[in-house]
Formats: structure tokens, sequence, C-alpha cells
């Protein structure tokens, strides 16, 4: 017996029709209405503080500036801030899709003992939050305060996208995984050859989606390390931000030199954003429709 | 395994715990697959719902968690006792049941109109696009909104252009507020959001749409009978657990939307929870007390909404 | 598929290879050691062995190696023989994390707690529960600076008859240039003086807010500056307006107070603070104030006087350590001279400066109950040092002998070139340490008064608003600490405390729709928090 799987092709005819127009008008207006105040975003992060406060929505600053990238940027602790989120990453991913997987694949069918109860535990976990002292006794006792480990272990599956990512795994067609037990395939190897080419677009959006959550998670590291060399990049760039918004009420630290925050705080958005957004276009290729054509040849 | 003997079942244990053990065995190649995630589960999130104990107790840091005293309802007596929290309970509720309404059918929209529509290379870029406003952070948006609908706003002085009219205070006028929110909640996640449907989308056996075609369906029909119904898993569960989250969520959003003019439409349950914590205690049995409570609520709710959609037909979150 | 898999085997080697480097990252290389440390052991003043101190504050740099820093830094942590391990504890969160480590159990050798009415219950919570140090009976004696300045703090002396202990040492606002007691604030009008003369009203520095909204509402009127429709009369946001209109006229607005009677009361039922709160409600219905006062977060109020020069008049901090700064900064944005920005006092309706003690204290230092005794020794050697008058100008203005020195009268002057930035971030300032963080025990406010750098004209202006607010207030306007209600912790109090006063006189403000309508909200506010109020009354009048 042979699984073959293969990419289909649109074979639909190549009318442009009037749905289409539509459709197209639709979305070309909603992309306007995003990008219009995006663009806004930049320019205000690319403006000095005058032109941006004078101006209702600044779409192009008559002055250029690149103060607030250079603030930004000229802050020692930015380095300390990518380094530190890229080993989260590193790390942190692979454990996550990997426990994501594994958990999801295993219960698609809860028709073996136990399956059911786990289930649902796993769902009562998305409800029930002890808060964040328990977690950070448990570290304690663990002995990951002030490692890396911490941070990585606090956030190990989200819940949401196992969820997710079983239900599309349901959604697969049980012969085959009959076919190649039949054969004699074990469980691994029916999650690494068949189910995981098989679930592409959805490891892909949960790959994503759990990147892009550990890019930008700021809180843990804040709670977890007290080191200077560990410190996630969002939490720098938040930290930057607020010490430039202090109020006076606080009658701190001598000269204030004042700031533009929203300048810095828009620049902080796109610094963010650049690595994802072309980080995206990788994945979107797992998208497309046909990524599988029942085809079980016997 | 049930014994029936002239109509009666008898409930044969011995053959249930056999059969049991068979299945087990059987599996034990799933059991290894679940022990990572299920480890994970037990160490970082069931060992630390023990917190939640908390409501119940008064914490001495010296006793620990285990040895602290037991206090019964004390603290969901001191959680109940300000009138502000049960109206935020209810604000909470009624905003974010209008979001499941107005908010929740866009993405899938979206992902539909996204699938249908052919661009070729450029479709990629208008995706990209819509995932934009995802990135930015509440602060920011509240910031865009009052550039665009402030006093001195966009639209006040494209309404003054064209028919003269004085400012309106949109921002600052409470009935606005809950339209506000849902339309900038469409706005921020709607591009976001679609991703999973688009996902979903992807797994549809392309077999039917070619099927259908020779069968002489148009392209709505097609929509309408194979894609919804094959993203139709997906769409349920989704929606059962933003049911289950209906007293959660949302903080940043009111809380950078809302202003003083606005409050009392506003004020959710975190906003509450802020509010009282923010001038100083941090009591740690009083917010095991409260997430307690949500949590309880949220959990009531998901089962209703489980239970209702298998009512209906649908399939429910255990497939 | 195959860019898949390279990729996939790439990320694989690079987890690999940086789990390796996370394994062997521990405790030992949490600073920058590299550099060997000038003494190792019996170093530094008085022969002191090295010693590890973690320390925690918000204003700690993060990434910033105080102990090769900067010269001041290397300097001060040398003399005690200090390895300095500096913890950064966000603003927002200074409270929340603090409390979090201290009730695990797990707090740094030294930290500095946000002290406040609203976060006493919780500190006095933790000296209860003996998760903060208690230093000897005789500190005093081993360390006269110190208990000097503590002494001036009230905070200090109180919690020590309370806790019968010493647990927090309170970093005092002032002790050599005290203005007086109680403290006053430095909340002051910020005017434009050239549009209050050109519309023929008297520039001073004391108004009254009757006399503000009058030349207020000039301004609307006239338009002095040219400004046109983007004109702010007044430029406050929700919190500064609260004070401006209710909190100079009736000094226990959003708090409980003792009347003439002896008995407490709720001061948001005071005849002022609704007196106060209709003149809120006439100044933004006329359009003098801001109609979108309520949606200026982030100091957009202070831009909009100082970087665009449109408003008229607002109400924001005055402290004497960036009067001279305000001016110049003022100048760089809108090109008008300085001399047209005013700062002045704001009294209330009856001629009288209102204002409850500020008290003298900002944050206060504490010592972990785990760590050794020769590390909160060590730190507290170390605060000796930086308040005797040697060592104290130096937490703001570097080294002794080479940027500042005393002169032949005991006056403070400067070594250094002026507009040198001495103080200030990584990359701007010649000594980023300079601040709170390493040990001062008197801060800012204190030197601002005596600091050469600070012109002496705005040093002086500043005291003469200090000093007005003393001479223009009676001891019923202007009020001491009432003890008992600010320690007052109960369920209940907690409860009250978490009204947002400001929001929701504001949310009565921009609801109303007459004055007649105002009143009736008011009225309806005050009556639906009585149960919340009552119980706290109760309590306090037992």
């Amino acid at each position: 017996m042979v699984l073959t799987i293969k990419k289909a092709h649109r074979s639909f005819h190549n009318r442009f029709e009037l749905l289409d127009a539509i459709l197209l008008l639709i979305l070309l207006v909603l992309a306007a209405m995003i990008v219009i105040p995006f663009i806004s975003v930049i320019a205000i992060s690319f403006a000095t503080q005058k032109e941006a406060l004078e101006s209702p929505l600044l779409l192009i600053p008559m002055k250029p500036t690149i103060d607030n990238y250079y603030r930004l940027f000229q802050d020692p602790r930015i380095l300390v801030g990518y380094k530190t989120t890229f080993l989260i990453l590193l790390l942190g991913v692979p454990l996550n899709l990997f426990l994501t997987t594994s958990l999801a694949y295993s219960l698609t069918r809860t028709n073996f003992p136990g399956a059911k109860i786990i289930f649902y535990a796993i769902l009562l976990t998305m409800l029930l939050n002890g808060g964040i002292v328990p977690m950070y006794l448990l570290m304690l006792q663990l002995g990951l305060i002030n490692k890396i480990w911490s941070v990585i272990f606090v956030y190990g599956v989200n819940t949401f996208y196992f969820i997710v990512m079983r239900t599309y795994m349901t959604t697969l067609p049980e012969s085959l995984i009959e076919f190649a037990k039949i054969d004699g395939a074990g469980e691994w190897y029916i999650l690494y050859k068949i189910i995981i080419p098989l679930s592409k677009p959805i490891i892909a959006t949960v790959f994503l989606f759990y990147s892009v959550d550990r890019w930008n998670e700021w809180f843990n590291g804040m709670i977890f390390l007290r080191r200077n060399d560990l410190i996630p990049l969002q939490l720098v760039l938040r930290n930057i931000v607020m010490d430039m918004s202090i109020v006076n009420s606080l009658s701190i630290a001598g000269p204030r030199v004042p700031r533009f925050t929203e300048g810095i705080q828009n620049a902080t958005i796109i610094v963010t954003m650049v690595p994802v957004m072309c980080f995206f276009p990788f994945l979107q290729k797992y998208f497309v429709k046909g990524i599988m054509i029942g085809a079980v040849k016997a | 395994m049930a014994v029936s003997t002239g109509g009666i079942k008898k409930f044969d244990f011995k053959s249930y715990l056999a059969n049991t053990g068979k299945n087990i065995l059987k599996n034990r190649e799933k059991y290894l697959l679940i022990l990572p995630g299920l480890a994970w589960y037990i160490i970082f999130a069931y060992i630390p719902i023990f917190g939640l104990s908390l409501a119940f107790k008064k914490y001495i840091a010296k006793l620990g968690l285990f040895r602290s005293p037991f206090v019964g309802l004390y603290n969901f007596e001191n959680v109940f006792a300000d009138p502000a929290f049960m109206k935020s309970i209810i604000t909470t509720l009624r905003i974010n049941a209008g979001r499941l309404i107005f908010v929740f059918p866009f993405p899938i929209i979206l992902a539909l109109i996204f699938n249908e529509v052919r661009l070729g290379k450029s479709k990629k870029i208008l995706q990209s696009i819509f995932t934009f406003p995802h990135f930015l952070s509440w602060v920011i948006v509240g910031s865009i909104m009052i550039s665009i609908l402030g006093q001195r706003g966009i639209v006040n002085s494209l309404l003054n252009l064209l028919f003269g009219t004085q400012p309106i205070g949109f921002l600052g006028t409470p009935s606005y507020f809950q339209p506000l929110v849902y339309l900038t909640d469409i706005w921020k996640s709607a591009g976001w959001s679609a991703i999973i449907y688009m996902a979903a989308i992807s797994g549809i056996d392309v077999e039917q749409y070619q099927a259908a075609e020779i069968d002489g369906a148009t392209r709505l029909q097609r929509i309408w009978y194979i894609t919804l119904p094959g993203i139709k898993s997906t769409i349920i569960v989704l929606f059962i657990l933003a049911v289950g989250n209906l007293m959660s969520g949302g903080f940043e959003q009111i809380f950078n939307l809302s202003n003083a003019a606005t409050i009392k439409v506003a004020e959710t349950l975190d906003m509450y929870i802020y509010r009282i914590t923010f001038r100083g205690s941090v009591d740690f049995s009083f917010s095991a007390a409260v997430s307690l409570f949500r949590s309880t609520i949220n959990l009531l709710l998901l089962l209703a909404a489980d239970r209702i959609i298998k009512r209906v037909g649908g399939t429910g979150l255990l497939a | 598929m195959k860019c898949m898999k390279r990729f996939m085997c790439l990320f694989l080697i690079a987890f690999l290879i940086m789990g390796l480097a996370a394994c062997s990252g521990g405790k030992g290389t949490d600073v920058k050691t590299q550099a060997p440390s000038e003494s190792t052991g019996g170093g530094g003043d008085g022969g002191y062995e090295r010693i590890v101190i973690t320390y925690a504050c918000p204003q700690v740099v993060e990434g910033y190696d105080y102990n090769t820093g900067d010269e001041y830094s290397k300097f001060i942590l040398n003399k005690f023989n200090i390895e300095f391990q500096g913890i950064n504890l966000p603003w927002g969160e200074w409270h929340n994390m603090l409390s979090t480590w201290i009730m695990s159990q797990d707090m740094p050798d030294v930290a500095i707690y946000n002290y406040g009415e609203g976060t006493h219950a919780d500190a006095a919570n933790f000296v209860r529960q003996g998760l903060i140090r208690r230093l000897p009976d005789d500190w005093k004696k081993r360390w006269p600076n110190v208990a000097s300045v503590y002494g001036t703090t009230t905070l200090g002396p109180k919690l020590e008859e309370d806790y019968g202990g010493t647990y927090f040492i309170p970093r005092a606002r002032f002790f050599y240039n005290l203005p007086g007691d109680p403290l006053a604030n430095h909340w002051s009008l910020w005017m434009r003086a050239d549009w209050i003369a050109a519309v023929g009203k008297e520039v001073k520095n004391h108004y009254t807010i009757p006399e503000v909204l009058e030349i207020a509402a000039l301004i609307k009127e006239q338009d002095p500056g040219n400004v046109g429709a983007s004109l702010v009369p007044i430029s406050m946001d929700t919190s500064n307006t609260s004070r401006f209109f209710l909190e100079a006229n009736s000094t226990h607005w959003n708090t409980f107070y003792k009347d003439s009677t002896g008995k407490y009361a709720w001061g948001a039922m005071a005849e002022q603070t609704l007196e106060g709160l209709k003149l809120w409600y006439k100044a933004y219905s006329t359009g003098i104030l801001d109609q979108e006062f309520y949606l200026l977060t982030h100091e957009k109020d202070m831009e909009k006087f100082q970087t665009l020069g449109i408003a008229g008049v607002s109400y924001l901090g005055g402290q004497t350590a960036d009067v001279e700064r305000f001016r110049i900064d003022f100048t760089a944005y809108t090109g008008i001279d300085g001399s047209a920005f005013n700062l002045a006092t704001l009294l209330g309706t009856d001629g009288n400066y209102h204002q409850r003690d500020l008290i003298n204290f900002w944050g206060a230092v504490c010592f972990s109950p785990n760590s050794d005794d020769a590390k909160y020794e060590r730190w507290m050697d170390l605060m000796e040092f930086t308040s005797s008058k040697d060592g104290y100008p130096g937490t703001q203005m570097g080294l002794k002998g080479i940027d500042w020195d005393y002169d032949e009268n005991g006056e403070i002057v400067s070594l250094v070139p002026p507009g040198t930035l001495l103080a200030g971030s990584v990359g701007d300032a010649k000594y980023p340490s300079l601040g709170h963080v390493l040990g001062s025990v008197i801060l800012w406010d204190d030197l601002a008064f005596d600091n050469p750098n600070i012109g002496k004209s705005f040093r002086e202006e500043s005291k003469a608003l200090y000093k007005n607010r003393y001479d223009l207030s009676t001891p019923e306007t202007f009020t001491k600490v009432d003890w008992k209600l600010w320690m007052h912790s109960t369920e209940n109090m907690r409860r009250a405390r978490g009204i947002d006063y400001a929001t929701e006189f504001a949310n009565m403000v921009t609801s109303a729709t007459s004055e007649a309508n105002l009143v009736e909200l008011y009225n309806a506010w005050i009556s639906s928090q009585m149960s919340i109020i009552q119980p706290v009354l109760d309590e306090l009048n037992k």
C-alpha cells in the first residue's frame, strides 16, 4: 500500500468575476484603514516632538529625525535585550512546539483510558490561575530563579493553541492512521512522518504564535530574572519608555530632560515588528490550500 | 463491560479492569507521547493552581501556602462588600458578550475573503498588512484614536469642512464607548485571528471543490457548503473558548480607551481590580478570591456553551 | 521542504549551543567581573573585606555596571569595598515586585520600599511576619549622621514607635534646607507672564483660584498671543485639574479628617469641595478649561504649555532642581524668552494655601533579614558617609575636589565649566550613577537650594514660593499628619482608599448639564459611597 499525498493545482475557471471585484474593493478599503494610521505611527517615530504635537495625524514629517531610534539603540540595554530574547526563542519555541504537538496528536482520539480526564484537566488550566506568588515560590523551590530556564519553562504549552491544533488534527482522516498502524508503524513514526506533514498549516500557525509570544514576553523575565545580562527585549523597551514618562509628581532624580515619549514608544513598536514581519512570509506559504488531497492509494 | 442478562445490564467489574488493562497496554506508546506535555502541566500549571487555596486562607509568608491558616469565606465577603464589584461584573459580561456577536465573526469573514479573492503574489502582502495592527500596543491605539476621533482630530475636521459642525466629543461620550471598543478590537485583531481560520481552510480537501464545480455549484454555494462546514469544528472550538473567557480579558484595551468621562460604562472587573489595588495593598488572598470567583464563572459558561452546542448538533470541544 | 529541514537543523544546532551556554551561566556571572577588583581583601577605608551587596530600587540603571561605570561610582564603591549588584524595579511594578520577593522571603540585601499611606498596611504586615530586618537598638549611636537625617523624616520615628523598633529608614527630601514642618509640596501654577500683563493683570507669585479663572477668561477672550483656535487657556489633565480646583480649595477633599468638633468626617462632603467642584464646572462649561482635559495623558498638558506655547495656565511640578531647566526648555521649544514663564502658588477661594503634609520622605530603605549582618552594616556605613557634609553633595555633584568643593564660607562651589551635565543618562552625563541609588539618605530636593549649577535667582524664586505657602496658610488649611488616620489599615479603609476621587469628580463635571444638575450628581454620588465610607467613619470615631 502506498500513501500518496500530493499538492493540488487550482484548476478553477480564470474569469474575473464581479464577486472578485467587490471582495478586492472591500479588502483595499480595509487595508487603507489599517495602513493610514500605521503610517502615522511610523511618521511619529521619525518625527520631533514639536511636529508630532502640532498636527493631529502626522503622516509625513517635514523635519524627519532618527533621534528616537538613536536614543533607543544607544541604550546599552538593547543589546542585552536582543541576546536574551533570541536565547528565549531558541530554547523556548522548540520546547513549546514539541510539547504542544505531541499532546495534540496523542489526544486526537480520546478512546483510551484516562484520555478524557487528561483532556479536561488540561482544559481546566486555561480557566484557573494561581497567581504569581505560587509560581514564584515554585521556581524558587526548583532553583530556577534568576536562570533563563525559569522563563523557558513557565510558558510550556498554551492551552488555547493546544486545543486549536488538536481540533485541526481531528479533521485528518482516520483511515490514514489506521493503514499506517496495520503496516506496523509506531505512534512516534505516525506523528513524525504522517501527521506533521499533513498539519503544516496549523503547525506553521502555532509556530508563528509561539514565536511572537516569546518575542513579546516581558512580565516573566521581570519577575524571575534579576540579572543585568538577562533582560528580555520587550522589557528593555518597556523600561526605556517608562523611564521617560515619569510623572513630575514623584519629584525625583534631578535634571528632568524632557523626552519625546510618544516618539520613542512608536519607535519601539517598529523595532519590535520588523523582525516578525521579515519572518512572516516564510510561514505564509504554508497557508496555501490543498495541502492534502486525501489520497489513500491501496 | 456490561453483561446483559435478560435485559438488565450488570456492571462486570472484573472484565472492566481486564479490558482497561489491555487498553492501556495497547496504547502504551500514546501514553509516552502524552508524558512530556502532561508532566509540564502537572508541575507548572497544577502545582501553582494550589495557590488559589489562598482564597480561603490568610497568607502568612513564613508558614507558606500550605500551612497558612484557613479563614473560610472571609476573603469573599470582602470581595462582595463593594457594590462597584457587582457592577463591574455586569459591565464585563455586557461588553464581552457583545464582542462575541460583533467581533467574533470578522476574522472568519476575512479568512473567507482571503481564500476566495484571486490576487496572486500580492495576496501575501495584503495578508501581512492585515496583521500589522496586532503589533500595536493599546497605548498607541489610544493615541491614534485621539488623533482620529478627538475634538481636534481628523473626523471632526472633516465634519467641520463638509457640514460646518461643531466638534463632537466622540471619545468623551459614554454611549459611543461600546461601539468604539468593538471597532478597535476588530481593527486590531481581525487580521491576526484570521490566520487560524486560514490555516483551517488550507486543510480542506481540495477534491471537494473540484467535485462541486463539476456539479455546477456557484462560488457562493461553494463557500457555504464546503468551506464553512470544513472549518466548522475550528469555529465552534474558538467560539466555546471565547465564551469561556467571557469574564476575563480586554484590560489593556479598556484602560487605554476609557477616560474620566466614560468611566462609568467602562469599569470592567479588571479595571475595578486595578483601581482597588493601584493605590497600594498587594493582598494576595484578595486577588486569589477574585481570581477563583472569575474562573468559576468562566468554567460554568464554558460548560454551558459546550453543552448547548452539542444539543444544537455541533461537535463541542471534545470532538 | 528541504529549506525547512535546513532551517530546522540550523535551529537545533543553535539551540544546543545556546542550551550549553545557558547552563554554564549560573549565579556567578551576574556582574561583569572581568577587571580584577581593586582591593579584594581588606581594602577601602578602614580595612573592609570585599562584600557583595544586592540592591533594588526603581532608579537602578539596568545594564549599567556601577562597579566600573564612572569615577563617582567607582570612588564610592571602592571606598567601602562593595561589589554592587543593582536590580531595577520598573516604576509601574515597584510595589508589586518588591512585595512578591519579600513575601517569598527572597528579597535583595537592600531595597527601597515605596512607603506611603496605601502601602503602609503591607509594610506593617511584613514587619509583623519578620520579613524585614530589625535594626539593632543602638544603631543611632553607631551611625549618627543617618540618625539625625532619619529624625527629620517624621515618618521614621513614628514607625519606630509603632513597630517597637527600626525596620525602615525613610530617605529625607530635605535636611539642611528643610522649608518647614509640615512640608510644603512644590506643585505650582505655570503661567504666561506676558499674557497676564497683556490682559492688564498683575504678575505675582500667588493667585487665588478665582483670580486665575478671571485671567484665563480674559486670555480666552483676547488671545494676547494670537494663537487662534488651538488656544487652551487652562491646560491640565484630570489629576492636575482635581488638584487645582479641589485640593487647592479643600485640604481634605479625598480623605477623612477631624473636623472642628473633634469627630472624623469625610472630606469629599466638605463645603469647600463642592465649591471647588462648581468652579470646575464653570471653567469647563465656559471653555476656559481644555475641553478634552480628560483625554490628556503622559504630561500632554505640560506639553501644551511648554512645548507648543498654546496654553496660558497649567498646574504642574515646580521642584527647585528643575526651575531653571523649565525655562531653558520653554525657550528652546517656543523661542519665547524665559521671563514669560511665571511660577506661582495657588490659593483657595479663602485666600489660604491648602495642603496636607507632604511628609519629609520619599521611599524607605529596608534590609533583608536573611543576609549577613556584615552586609547591612556596610551599607549603613555607606549611608553614614552620604549623609555627612562631606559626602552628601557628591551624590549629585560628583567628586569633591574635582567637580565641586566648599569655599571659605562653607558654600558649595562648582569646579566644572557651566553647562556640564554631571547627572543624567548614559552617554549624556559625566556620572550616570549619580542619583539616589548609591546610598542617598538625603534626596535631590535639598541640595537644589545650594547647587551652584542652578542659577541663584531661580533658587531664590523657589525659596520664595515655599515661604509664601507657610505665610499664606493656617494650621487648619495646611495640616500636619494625622498619624492615626494615615496608619489606619483595616479592610474597610482599604476599600475606601480604592475610590478614584479625581476620576469621579471629573466624571461629574463632564456629565453635568447645568450647575444644578452637577449638584444633583454630586449628592447622588456622595450617598452611593456611604456604604463604603460609613464603616470607616464608625471605626475612626469609636
